[in-house]
């Protein structure tokens, strides 16, 4: 399997890329490089050249050998970037990231792995339904980051929705009140395009957390380099453009209703009974963007949290303790209804 | 020695006897607090209910008097209030009257002089409350609350009857505060229907508004009225209906 491991041009050591420098850095003697530097020196180097497996259908191989250390490293199918579980030289598997296979647009690490840490602290301080053992340093450890793959889908969408509009008035007759509601016949016909409208291109990640991290920024989209998966994980896609389009039509569907539900003349309340909404022109691009994932094991159940690498926007399924809510419900409903009943008698004396 | 003791008694008899005749001539005359014309409380809940006005009347120094009529004739159910309580109570008194008419189901509480003061702002809630037992046709009950109600008094007091109504707000908003808890415990999803569209991209190409029909609902509307009067005292008033 042909692996390339992107190495210090002083030291021969190790280079990774450095997310506050935005270069690429030497561990050993911090020596920094830009992309092209690394470039070349891949291009001069023989002994970088790679150990080849068994077979030379690469995509389907998951063996490779540690150009470090020698040592037999078996990997994930899906495993583009990793590290040698012996000496932590990081290697990135060049054939996974080739063919069908080499993204278009990258977006590199923008968060260290300290901050993504303080961050998920803070986040889960704030939840209140998180069991306490969560909130403690020793399970933020278990953090790891990954290039996660991307389809991005620009699209036209055309289409309409029909429903019920109404308007509601209300006065007074002798002891009664009179509401008047008036009905209407409602439907909106419309067009948009969309740009990059990202889908995961990973079985693995779950659709709902990774949309809930969302939007990155495309102002810092850039080519694809191998460059930056040095010193990270990263996975290639195993749910292809044609089955990642069954993710993106719901939702295109849903960004043009809504934006047909808020044209036109306004009514106080609404009901959509049909949406009809058709895409064409899909263009797609295969992209690696960067993540933080935590996986947290509360009774028996895997719970995922993931951080954008890039905007440092949290999402996930913290655990949630049945307890601690019933607590602080019946707290709160104890403390709060005393609280209201002395602020009105207050009131009432004064 | 026995005619003395015998005298001694007979002076200490004597004024037992005095005491008591007084005392019972004090009872026989004691102010009749309760006017049922419409015979909704039986002798017993009557003497009961008399007895509770009574002890409250004097401990808050105050006058409190409940009337009843099958229906009202040339006087709204206020004034019918308002004129009991100065036959019974002069016109610069302390104190309150429940009336009630079960024809036309008017209910009325007034409150005056140092009472007022007190309830002012709950003259509407006190007359409502006594109104739910009268529409449940629990009329001993709905005057032994009115007493109840009347001569409550202070903090406390006051803090015990806005408790329910504490917990019921309290109720909503716990329920609200931990649903949005829950609903933003994995996080908050800031994607909208903007965040990828091109930027001037979207055209509306057709708007068709139908006007289809007109639905209205009716809901009656509990009438009640409260405020002050004129006149020398201190008073307020609040009618509705049970």
């Amino acid at each position: 399997m042909a692996v390339e491991n992107y190495k210090c041009k002083t030291c021969s050591a190790p280079a990774t890329f450095d997310i506050k420098l935005q270069k690429w850095r030497c561990d050993y003697c911090e020596s920094t490089f830009e992309k092209e530097d690394l470039e070349s020196s891949l291009a001069s180097d023989e002994t970088i050249e790679t150990e080849e497996g068994p077979d030379n259908d690469s995509a389907q191989l998951n063996e490779y050998r540690c150009t470090a250390c020698g040592a037999e490293i078996l990997t994930e199918g899906n495993t583009a970037a990793t590290f040698c579980i012996y000496c932590q030289n990081p290697s990135v598997i060049k054939s996974r990231f080739e063919g069908n296979f080499k993204p278009r647009y990258l977006i590199p690490f923008k968060i260290t792995m300290a901050d993504a840490k303080k961050m998920y602290l803070q986040w889960i301080k704030k939840r209140i339904f998180a069991p306490s053992e969560f909130r403690i340093k020793g399970k933020v450890e278990k953090i790891r980051g990954l290039y996660a793959p991307y389809w991005l889908f620009n699209c036209h969408a055309a289409g309409y929705i029909e429903g019920e509009g109404r308007n509601s008035s209300s006065h007074t007759s002798g002891n009664y009140r009179i509401t008047e509601t008036k009905h209407y016949y409602i439907k909106r016909s419309g067009v948009s395009d969309y740009d990059k409208v990202p889908v995961d291109g990973s079985e693995n990640l779950p659709d709902e957390i990774m949309q809930g991290i969302e939007p990155f920024n495309y102002n810092e989209i850039c080519d694809f380099s191998m460059q930056y998966m040095s010193g990270y994980l990263a996975e290639k896609y195993d749910v292809d453009s044609e089955k990642a389009k069954g993710a993106l039509y719901p939702r295109v569907q849903g960004f043009l209703r809504k934006t047909l539900e808020g044209s036109g003349a306004r009514y106080g309340s609404t009901t959509i009974s049909t949406t009809n909404v058709n895409l064409s022109d899909i263009k797609v691009a295969y992209a690696m963007f960067p993540i933080y994932i935590l996986t947290n094991i509360y009774k028996g159940k895997k719970h995922r949290l993931m951080i954008n690498g890039q905007t440092g926007k949290i999402y996930g399924e913290a655990p949630f303790s049945v307890m601690r809510c019933l607590v602080f419900t019946v707290v709160m409903f104890v403390s709060l209804g005393l609280i209201i009943a002395a602020g009105a008698t207050v009131l009432h004396v004064i | 020695m026995l005619y003395k003791l015998n005298k001694i008694q007979t002076v200490l008899i004597t004024a037992i006897f005095f005491f008591c005749v007084t005392f019972d001539l004090f009872a026989v005359t004691d102010k009749k607090r309760i006017f049922d014309d419409a015979n909704l409380l039986s002798s017993t809940e009557q003497t009961l209910i008399q007895d509770e006005l009574k002890r409250i009347s004097v401990e808050c120094d105050a006058e409190f008097f409940i009337v009843t009529r099958k229906q009202l004739e040339n006087q709204n159910i206020e004034q019918l209030a308002r004129s009991i309580f100065r036959e019974n109570a002069g016109s610069n008194g302390s104190g309150a009257v429940l009336a009630i008419s079960m024809r036309e189901r008017d209910i009325n509480y007034t409150a005056f002089g140092s009472v007022f003061d007190r309830h002012r702002k709950r003259l509407d809630r006190i007359r409502e409350q006594i109104g739910t037992k009268m529409t449940s046709q629990n009329y001993y009950d709905a005057f032994m609350l009115f007493a109840k109600l009347s001569s409550s008094f202070g903090f406390w007091a006051n803090y015990q009857e806005f408790m329910p109504m504490g917990f019921m707000v309290s109720a909503v908003l716990t329920f609200i505060t931990v649903i949005i808890l829950i609903f933003i415990h994995k996080g908050i999803n800031t994607v909208d229907s903007k965040t990828y569209a091109v930027l001037g991209s979207f055209k509306l190409t057709n708007a068709i508004d139908k006007y289809l029909r007109t639905s209205t609902t009716k809901t009656r509307i509990s009438k009640s009225s409260s405020g002050g009067s004129g006149g020398g005292s201190r008073s307020g008033s609040s009618s509705g209906k049970f």
